[in-house]
């Protein structure tokens, strides 16, 4: 729920009222109609925002939040299967710069503001080890607006730094 | 379009059924959760070019038959989104047969909501076939179409009945389910590695990570302004470094010590973090604090370490130490640890402390005196110590031969020398008897009320190791220990019925400290037995294993004494510092010593600022190369190093290196007070610039007691000198460190960078133990000259037997193949002196050496063709067996050159084994005589053993 309030925040749109449903799916009103769970929220709030996007770059944030409305919740719960979770995005993220591609959506955003957390709690070693996945974080916190209601998380791994330099 | 799957998958149907709709041709290919896929491991994986792949069956379907979507506002993917998050967990669940019965209701309730979307509309959504009854028919068929399921959940849904039949008899679908091949009573295959979903699903990350900050109160700026203005002149009175430095009446007088370190080894990382490097840093700060300090520790010398050391090493006793006292000695002053003095304890200072010490304890009846039965060596004509004597162990089923008198190397039990099978005394094999020695014990029974009552009154300051470790001693009470053993490496013991006994090392080393302190200052009674108007208090750090004899043996033995003694206020103990992932261990060798750090070339000050920063306070901690580095590049340089360089930068361009004046403002003075917060972190222009000089100053001054040349350079660089940098230790806050208008030097970068590849040198390079290191880098140096040595031995050899055959014969035929021999030797020979690297030495040996065997195995087929005179052709054969043997070792030493050319030697040594088996083959066809044959079979295992070898590498 504060994920998508952030989103909202982020997109400076309106993002109703949002509460649980009797599955416990996140459901909100937006322009009238029910929209429930997290993928589609995100998704409506995007195509409300005009961002242009492509029907296979939509496809691909509607891929990667599916992944988190599916196992989102286990992964924050339990270290472990957090492990394997940011391994999956770790993987994706080698050979792209942002989960759908080369250009910064809504997803991004969306799916950093879920990774928040989890990215905090890694020590400096799991974060080498999930070397794209912070890289892409610190390609993401460092767009603007992202970052207004956080500090960034600090992301300063050797092979890190040489990938990503600070931001001078 | 490939679609990656494995067996029995309904969401693969999803996809099939999209791409027949579409006329999209589609590969099936069988995959497993574990291979390699770009994304989460999740199966079927739809593969459309190299640069896009979906994972979710979901988005797949989608893209195959996008035209469904069109105007539908995102409802068929709310409905996927639905059918990925709610119903395809409840089916996977159920269909797992792990049922229990709440699943179950869910998975009704949620069918019969399809069922009532169905009821209003032909499909899913509306009235046309979109992708989101694809895929929950996909995930629904098993439940359809399984007899067992169907009724189960299926019996009060006819609308989805109707509707998954209506769908079942379309071309498209029944073709999908014929290319699927599936079965619908399973066992189906998961689709992720990360297993079935919650069935309750969304994202509520747990623990926001933001603390509210708390806001600075007014009373906290005021203070921070306070400082701020005031502050320099509140400064206690500068301390006056005396050249002895003694207790002075009125200050605070702070005694630090650091564990003796033993000196029969080089110290590792473990033992610097754990004793010297945290009491140097404590011993800084103190100075900073303008405390009267004095910082003192030596190497612990005596007992029976040392003098088996020295009977390793050839050497005396004394004479080890001295190698060793330099040893430590060069490290710690490497490691700037800043002693007062760093002493010993094998001096006259210290056998007097010792002596009246023990006197004392004997004077008030605190000695008894008891008989052990101990080894004697009658050859020696002494009595052995448990390391001198060595044997066969007692404990059934080890029965090792070489076990020590205090413990098996094998089975690591504990031994009683006396009971060790067939003793032997270590320095000359000679039986030992047994026989009783009288030894001296302190009734340490009978100090113990006392030492509870003290310990009770102190421990509340000491760290948690130190704690745990004393009470641990006293919960079993203690008992009579001895303080005497027959030794000769000791303090003598006074006393004429003792003359050939020492001091056990446990009750001399703590003394150490106050010879020491006596070695230094001339007076250690004014620190050791101070006045009562004197405030000294006693710090000491040690790793955790030596806290038995700071805070139990020793102020035992000094109550019992009753001088006064000072007793120890503070015990710093630390746990175990582990390299990498195993252990430090100085006796193993393994890990990084003080030595290897220096030759490392990474400052002195990053291994403070390292090591400190894991001190291993409340439990074991790991050096980690890549820690370092990261800290070092993180930390250091990009945190530390960037502030103080662009502060001090921007002072010396924009107001040529003076510090300007400051306007503070309420928000600045709030600032410190966040600051001061830290000690116990936008400000504008020349203020701003003025703020961070002195924040530098402020952090040059903290940093000092951790990382000492890197505070020196900033004071360089700030141009003060070293008096101004104190800290009010009553109110640590902010104040003005450098003047207005003062002018700072010239600014430079404090840290450099330490790269990956570095790190990933320094972790080979420091593995395995210290000995594995010595025999690598000794063989390589070695290898050399032995095989010019060999060289030339060959070389005198065949001299002498061309000599030989010229003198017997004039056929230049029968010698000249000999005298070409020795020729090539020759310059063989030249060619081995003239290469300095090793490697190529091996090269051309190994060469020339096969060239010569050749050579000399033609000759002999020659000779032995040509005459059947045995004496004529057997000092050949056996030269050619010698030159043989030459290449085998010249083969073997190529084989321990690096690891770089294991790849290209594993497929020379198959070849090489290839071509050898042949030969050793065709000479047991041709010979039965085992002599000839022999050596060529030891070479073959020889080099069946090296392709071993370099495999494993």
């Amino acid at each position: 729920m504060d994920i998508i309030k952030l989103v909202g925040k982020y997109l400076n749109i309106p993002v109703g009222s949002l509460c649980y449903n009797t599955d416990k799916t996140i459901t909100t009103v937006l322009d009238k109609e029910n929209v429930e769970g997290f993928a589609s929220i995100v998704l409506r709030l995007a195509s409300k925002s005009r961002q242009n996007v492509t029907q296979e770059q939509l496809l691909l944030s509607y891929q990667w939040l599916e992944y988190i409305a599916m196992y989102g919740n286990q992964a924050s719960t339990s270290p472990v299967f957090a492990k394997n979770f940011l391994q999956g995005l770790n993987r994706a993220l080698e050979k792209k710069t942002f989960l759908t591609g080369n250009q910064l959506t809504v997803t991004d955003i969306a799916v950093f503001y879920f990774l928040q957390p989890l990215v905090a709690n890694l020590n400096v070693l799991e974060q080498e080890s999930l070397m794209h996945l912070c890289r892409w974080c610190k390609h993401v916190q460092a767009q603007p607006k992202v970052c207004s209601h956080c500090a960034p998380l600090p992301l300063n791994t050797l092979t890190l730094s040489i990938l990503a330099p600070a931001v001078h | 379009m490939k679609i990656y799957t494995n067996e029995n998958n309904t969401s693969t149907l999803k996809l099939l059924i999209a791409g027949n709709l579409a006329g999209a041709r589609l590969e099936l290919q069988k995959a497993t959760l574990e291979d390699k896929f770009p994304g989460p491991k999740c199966l079927p994986l739809l593969e459309v070019d190299e640069e896009l792949t979906f994972f979710s069956s979901n988005a797949a379907t989608q893209y195959l038959f996008p035209v469904l979507d069109l105007s539908q506002n995102g409802k068929c993917q709310q409905m996927q989104e639905w059918e990925a998050t709610c119903l395809q967990p409840a089916v996977t669940t159920v269909l797992s047969g792990k049922t229990a019965s709440d699943v179950k209701q869910v998975l009704q309730s949620l069918l019969l909501m399809v069922d009532g979307l169905l009821k209003k509309h032909k499909y899913i959504i509306g009235d046309k076939l979109s992708a989101a009854d694809i895929s929950i028919w996909s995930t629904l068929y098993p439940l359809i179409y399984n007899s067992d399921t169907k009724q189960a959940y299926l019996s009060e849904c006819p609308n989805i009945l109707r509707w998954a039949e209506e769908l079942n008899t379309a071309k498209a679908f029944q073709e999908a389910v014929k290319q699927w091949g599936g079965n619908v009573s399973g066992p189906f295959s998961s689709n992720s590695a990360l297993g079935i979903p919650q069935i309750t699903n969304l994202p509520t990350p747990v623990g926001s990570p933001d603390d509210v900050p708390v806001g600075v109160t007014q009373e906290e700026a005021d203070l921070a302004k306070e400082n701020w203005l005031n502050g320099l002149d509140k400064l206690q009175p500068p301390l006056k470094q005396e050249k002895l430095v003694l207790p002075v009446k009125g200050r605070r007088n702070v005694l630090i010590t650091s564990a003796l370190p033993y000196v029969n080894n080089i110290p590792h990382l473990g033992n610097i973090i754990g004793c010297v490097l945290s009491a140097d840093i404590f011993a800084r700060y103190c100075r900073l604090c303008d405390y009267n300090t004095l910082y003192i520790s030596g190497t612990d010398e005596y007992g029976t370490a040392t003098e088996t050391k020295a009977l390793e090493e050839g050497l005396t006793p004394r004479q080890i130490c001295d190698k060793y006292y330099e040893i430590h000695n060069s490290v710690y002053r490497w490691f700037n640890i800043g002693f007062d003095y760093f002493g010993r304890t094998s001096t006259p200072e210290q056998t007097e402390i010792v002596q009246n010490l023990f006197m004392k304890l004997l004077d008030n009846g605190f000695m008894s005196t008891q008989s052990v039965e101990q080894l004697f060596c009658e050859k020696c004509e002494r009595f052995l110590a448990d390391r001198f004597v060595e044997g066969t162990c007692p404990h059934p089923g080890c029965a090792y031969d070489g076990a020590r008198g205090d413990q098996c190397d094998k089975c690591g039990k504990l031994i009683n020398a006396v009971e060790l099978i067939e003793p032997r005394c270590k320095v000359c094999s000679h039986r030992p008897t047994v026989r009783p020695s009288e030894q001296l014990f302190i009734e340490l029974g009978q100090l113990e009320p006392s030492i509870r009552t003290w310990l009770a009154s102190v421990e509340g300051g000491w760290s948690g190791p130190a704690r745990a470790v004393s009470r641990a001693w006293l919960r079993d009470g203690l008992r009579p220990r001895a303080v005497t053993r027959d030794l000769k490496w000791g303090v003598p013991v006074p006393m004429d019925k003792y003359r050939h006994k020492v001091f056990y090392v446990w009750f001399d080393a703590p003394v150490g400290y106050a010879s020491i302190t006596q070695c230094a200052t001339k007076h250690y009674e004014k620190w050791w037995k101070p006045d009562k108007e004197y405030d000294v208090k006693l710090y000491q750090f040690m790793a955790k294993d030596n806290v038995p004899f700071h805070a139990i043996m020793f102020p035992a033995s000094a109550i019992g004494a009753n001088q006064g003694h000072k007793l120890v206020d503070y015990i710093f103990a630390t746990e175990y510092l582990n390299y990498e992932e195993g252990k430090f261990s100085k006796s193993r060798g393994v890990g990084v010593f003080g030595t290897d750090a220096q030759e490392t070339g990474i400052p002195s000050d990053v291994w403070r600022f390292y090591l400190a920063s894991i001190r291993p306070e409340t439990s074991d901690s790991s050096f980690n190369w890549t820690e370092l580095c990261t800290r070092n590049n993180s930390e250091l340089l990009n945190n530390l190093g960037n502030f103080c360089h662009r502060s001090l930068s921007f002072c010396a361009n924009t107001f040529k290196g003076l510090i300007p004046e400051m306007q503070l403002t309420k928000t600045d003075y709030e600032l410190f007070a966040l600051v001061n917060r830290e000690v116990v972190g936008k400000i504008r222009g020349a203020t701003a610039i003025g703020v961070c000089c002195q924040l530098v100053a402020l952090l040059c001054t903290l940093i000092a007691p951790y990382m000492p040349d890197t505070s020196r350079k900033l004071r360089a660089q700030l141009n003060l000198g070293d008096t101004s940098f104190r800290i009010n230790s009553s109110n640590p806050s902010l104040i003005q460190y450098i003047p207005i208008g003062h002018k700072i030097g010239k600014p430079e970068p404090l840290f450099t960078k330490i790269e990956q590849e570095l790190v990933d040198q320094m972790r080979t390079k420091y593995a395995g133990t210290q000995a594995d290191r010595a025999k690598q880098n000794g063989e390589v140096k070695g290898d050399k000259s032995s095989n010019v040595a060999e060289l030339e031995q060959a070389i005198a050899k065949q001299g002498e037997k061309v000599r030989q055959l010229k003198a017997a014969t004039k056929d230049k035929s029968v010698w000249q193949p000999e005298v070409n021999i020795l020729l090539d030797l020759k310059k063989q020979l030249t060619i081995a002196q003239s290469q300095p690297k090793p490697t190529h030495t091996h090269d051309s040996d190994v060469a020339s050496l096969e060239k010569a065997v050749a050579l000399q195995g033609d000759k002999v087929r020659q000779l032995k063709s040509s005459t059947k005179d045995k004496s004529v052709w057997q000092p050949e054969v056996e030269k050619l067996l010698d030159l043989k043997k030459k290449l085998a070792a010249a083969q073997s030493n190529t084989q321990a050159t690096p690891v770089a050319n294991s790849t290209e030697s594993i497929a020379d040594l198959e070849k090489a084994i290839a071509e050898q088996g042949d030969k050793v083959r065709k000479l047991k066809g041709s010979t039965k005589d085992k002599s000839v044959w022999t050596p060529e079979v030891n070479i073959l295992l020889d080099l069946k053993k090296r392709l071993a070898a370099a495999q494993i590498k």
